[in-house]
């Protein structure tokens, strides 16, 4: 696979959304829809991420019942004992699946195709993100395995006490929350002040934005996209 | 007036809102997808939503400077789309919305005031971008009148977690 930065692709991932909150002609979205759904499926599942799947028919049933519950008027198309399935919910569940599979593509090709690592690199190179957030950014990064290892330590001991492990009720939220974030704040005190130490304010900011011919394509096919969406609106 | 600048030590403490609001994000949509199909959204408004939103009153109460509970709430949101997750960039869409009302709660204060009453009113000012950003992605499945019912879910929500992520900060700071 030619190599395009993750930055491009977070931009990709960006417009796709912007396109799927901004078109309201489902007719429209339908193109970028269907091609960035396959490819971003077919890309996950190399990656063995089934939860994307196994999500978006959860968030589809979802949707299904709340057009039921809500709007479901119309003509009716499917009669299952008492509960009569009217056209408009079919329809309302159907146009709005299609901005979920258009910001869902977007989204499997987004975390199949980066490194989160070397996403933050780029998003400070390419597109300037300035110096403190790449920083927050890449220590989150290094955090989450330790914060994890906390979480379970959390859930360990509270198991042995006799308090519950699944976080049912706000003072649960609160019993689990409150010893991990006084730890990570424990350890962010010395990481900061190790940090000012070692001169992180006199740090320069790495912003060299360099793009490929790749790259290009890439923005090239999002820009595609949005004109042939927006044609098919403006042709409506 | 409160400090402005920002140091090394307040983003370390940005990564770690950003880490435990992000693995939160993460860790409660399928649960709340769960809820939602299975009892309805109201339902799974009330449990859950409020969690969203968690990000910029800890943030805020924790580090105290003016963009904290933006920057909370949005590198939280970042975390969360950076790990696999369907939502992936509308989350930021979402994260950057909720941020700036968390943020324009503790501007209203004027910067002065980080107690849990800051919190409930950073944690449910959110919910009013909210319907906005629904009825974009999900107008054609709902009435207007369940957006604005779901807006006031996800707003008693927001501020019972709001109270505890200011509790949380203000405990952490002593």
């Amino acid at each position: 696979m030619p190599r395009v930065s993750p930055a491009t692709w977070f931009i990709y991932s960006l417009i796709m959304t912007a396109l799927a909150f901004t078109i309201r002609s489902e007719i429209a979205l339908i193109l970028p829809a269907i091609p960035n759904f396959i490819l971003g499926l077919i890309l996950s599942l190399r990656k063995k991420y089934y939860l994307f799947p196994i999500a978006f028919l959860l968030a589809v049933w979802a949707l299904f019942l709340n057009a039921v519950l809500f709007v479901n008027y119309g003509e009716p198309v499917v009669v299952v004992g008492p509960l009569v399935i009217r056209s408009n919910a079919l329809w309302a569940t159907l146009i709005v699946t299609v901005r979920i599979m258009t910001i869902t593509g977007a989204a499997m090709i987004f975390v199949s195709m980066i490194n989160p690592r070397e996403l933050i690199i780029s998003l400070e190179r390419q597109l300037g993100l300035p110096k403190g957030l790449a920083f927050a950014l890449s220590l989150a990064l290094r955090l989450i395995p330790l914060m994890t290892y906390d979480y379970h330590e959390i859930l360990f001991i509270r198991r042995q006490r006799g308090y519950r492990t699944k976080l049912i009720i706000p003072t649960d939220v609160i019993g689990v929350l409150l010893p991990l974030v006084a730890v990570g704040i424990d350890r962010a005190y010395w990481i900061g002040i190790a940090a000012e130490l070692r001169g992180f304010q006199l740090r320069k900011r790495r912003f060299n934005p360099k793009y490929t011919l790749w790259d290009l394509l890439v923005i090239a096919a999002a820009i595609a996209q949005t004109i042939v969406s927006l044609a098919i609106v403006f042709l409506h | 007036m409160p400090a402005r600048r920002y140091t090394a030590i307040d983003f370390a403490i940005l990564a770690v809102v950003a880490v435990v609001v992000g693995l939160i994000f993460f860790f409660i949509e399928i649960p709340y997808e769960v809820t939602k199909a299975a009892a309805g959204k109201m339902v799974a408004r009330i449990v859950f939503y409020g969690l969203w939103f968690i990000g910029g009153p800890l943030a805020g109460s924790l580090i105290r400077k003016p963009g904290a509970a933006f920057l909370g709430e949005f590198l939280g949101a970042l975390v969360e789309g950076i790990l696999p997750t369907i939502y992936a960039s509308s989350v930021l869409v979402y994260g950057a919305a909720q941020g700036i009302m968390s943020e324009i709660a503790y501007a209203i204060l004027g910067y002065r005031k980080w107690g849990i009453g800051a919190g409930v009113l950073a944690g449910a000012l959110p919910a009013l971008v909210v319907p906005f950003l629904d009825y974009l992605l999900w107008g054609a499945t709902i009435t207007d009148v369940m957006l604005w019912v779901y807006m006031l879910g996800a707003m008693i929500s927001g501020a019972i977690y709001g109270a505890i992520a200011a509790l949380i900060g203000n405990t952490l700071r002593r």
